[in-house]
């Protein structure tokens, strides 16, 4: 149902009830992209923030949002100078369908070159479309974040060394730790936290090997800071690049995502002229 | 030496080390909560409250030495801490009342005496009877003490004492079913169920180590197993975490909590769902891999 088609019902149903019963009663709907509250009172709207909140950070299956998988990959390649790629490729890697790819291909306009062997490439950095995909990442990015509660105060670098001795398979290390791997000189100071990717292409992020690398590691409350924080990668490749025996590293797009989360806006944009520079 | 009823581990070594003749030292091993206040005593500082150092006589079976180190403690001087009447030559072990010695000048701490019982048989060890001047006391030796034996570690005194990662095997060996049985002195003024309070030590010793410590438990484990129970390790490390699972289920987790918060983990403000968190991690990280190896034996 949409917001609107809630506000509706719900202006229906107070209609039929007594008003001692209809005064008493209030609604908060947390939907899929709208949040209706009425009347929209403060501790309504908190109690909202804060169910918006938790499902932010936990594992959503449901409708995986892979409109953005297009430019990801086209980004992605453009930052490792990896040059054009065929239309039907794109469409392998994303998962997307023909129309879908079209439609993403459109969608960022001048941005892409497109060659008559119909192979595409990005011109530029997309600064348009990467912002839409920052602003809506917390939305679009399928996100699972843990703490460690045995309150020992959780340290991400011996979280790490504790991944590698046991690397699960479809996942990859990514964030600040990645960032440091696909540019050594950047002006990144300790690990605030573990940020991995999960291959996701069937849409669902498998967490089960978290309770296995540690057990003290519980989904984090809203507003706590997480000591590990999983996004989904959902489209048909992950493009991980090979790492150091143990863990593949996240592709270039994901890391900056995980910088942009972290709020390290300048890393990330030092991260994207690194890359640049290097051929 | 204490402050609000607490001591200072390292203290109470030095005296140890100053009131007990040397010779003894040598035939002497400090187990207990005083031993693991000891070990950890920069996370432990001056909060361990207890006034009792529990000393395990070695070799095993040392009956003999044990009624020799009662004796000559009473010679010099250290007084019975009676709580009951000792007994007789006829009165049955289990009866007898254990040996428990202040030193001579002051009561700031006891000395009890325990025996490391011969062999791998299981159950209950039965209480040897010795006879000091005051009458008839009794030396308790439980199953799994041997294990205590194993990687004792010396302190700056040059006192011996068990290591953290046995006396936790030991408890969790003690406790692979939870037996009712309240304790008869009160812990932190309430009456615990005794695998409350000997589970909750294992996690407090798990708390108070590194989490790369108690991964290393693990292979200490199968080597003080295979020691210990040559024949019986196999079913013992198999075995080894039912009582702490168990616990996790069991309404009296919350006792074993406050046992820890009133002893090794005093002030340390662990809640009870952080230690159920350590409780999980001692799981996956120490017993886990030993059940493995139980299993596969």
């Amino acid at each position: 149902m949409s917001a609107e088609g809630l506000r509706e019902e719900w202006a229906r149903l107070l209609t039929v009830l007594a008003p001692d019963v209809a005064d008493r009663l209030r609604l908060v709907a947390v939907l899929e992209d709208d949040v209706v509250v009425l009347p929209a009172e403060p501790w309504l709207c908190e109690i909202a923030d804060r169910v918006t909140s938790v499902s932010r950070l936990q594992p959503r299956t449901a409708r995986v949002d892979r409109s953005f998988e297009v430019m990801r990959v086209l980004l992605s390649r453009w930052l490792l100078h990896r040059g054009r790629i065929a239309v039907g490729e794109l469409q392998r890697q994303t998962g997307l369908s023909h129309p879908s790819v079209s439609k993403a291909l459109a969608a960022l306009g001048p941005a892409v070159e497109r060659r008559r062997d119909r192979s595409v490439a990005l011109r530029a950095f997309p600064s348009e479309a990467w912002a839409q995909l920052v602003a809506l990442a917390p939305k679009v990015r399928q996100t699972a974040a843990f703490v460690d509660e045995s309150g020992r105060g959780g340290d991400p670098q011996r979280l790490l060394e504790r991944l590698r001795r046991a690397p699960p398979s479809g996942v990859a290390v990514a964030g600040v730790v990645a960032a440091r791997h696909w540019h050594s000189g950047l002006d990144l100071e300790g690990l605030p936290r573990v940020d991995l990717s999960v291959h996701a292409p069937d849409g669902g992020m498998d967490t089960a090997f978290v309770a296995r690398l540690d057990p003290a590691l519980v989904p984090a409350p809203p507003g706590t800071p997480p000591l590990l924080v999983l996004h989904a990668v959902p489209r048909a490749e992950s493009l991980f690049a090979p790492g150091d025996a143990t863990l593949p590293w996240a592709d270039p797009v994901e890391t900056l995502l995980d910088l942009h989360e972290l709020r390290l806006i300048e890393q990330a944009d030092d991260l994207v002229r690194a890359l640049r520079r290097t051929p | 030496m204490s402050s609000a009823g607490t001591v200072d581990p390292r203290a109470l070594f030095a005296r140890l080390r100053r009131e007990l003749p040397g010779d003894i030292l040598d035939h002497i091993v400090v187990v207990g909560s005083l031993a693991a206040a000891y070990h950890y005593a920069e996370q432990v500082g001056r909060g361990v409250k207890t006034k009792d150092a529990d000393l395990v006589i070695h070799p095993a079976g040392h009956t003999v030495a044990a009624q020799e180190i009662a004796g000559r403690l009473i010679q010099r001087g250290w007084r019975e801490k009676r709580d009951r009447e000792p007994g007789t030559a006829s009165t049955p072990p289990a009866d007898l009342p254990a040996i428990r010695l202040y030193p001579p000048d002051h009561d700031e701490y006891f000395v009890e005496l325990l025996m490391v019982p011969q062999g791998e048989t299981p159950g209950a060890k039965p209480w040897v009877s010795v006879e000091l001047p005051g009458g008839y006391y009794g030396l308790p030796g439980f199953e799994f003490l041997a294990l205590t034996m194993i990687d004792r570690q010396r302190g700056a005194d040059g006192i011996e004492y068990a290591h953290p990662a046995m006396m936790a095997l030991a408890n969790l060996l003690s406790h692979r079913e939870l037996r009712h049985h309240v304790m008869s002195a009160p812990v932190g003024g309430r009456l615990v169920e005794r695998y409350a309070k000997d589970l909750g030590r294992v996690l407090a010793l798990a708390r108070l180590a590194s989490r790369e410590d108690v991964e290393a438990w693990a292979p200490r484990w199968l080597f003080a197993l295979q020691e210990c129970f040559p024949t019986r390790w196999p079913e013992l490390a198999a075995s080894v975490g039912a009582g702490l699972r168990a616990l996790l289920d069991d309404a009296a987790f919350e006792e074993a909590w406050h046992c820890c918060n009133v002893g090794l983990l005093a002030n340390m403000g662990v809640t009870e769902t952080q230690l159920r968190a350590i409780a999980r991690q001692v799981i996956a990280d120490a017993i886990e891999p030993v059940e493995a190896r139980g299993h596969d034996a």
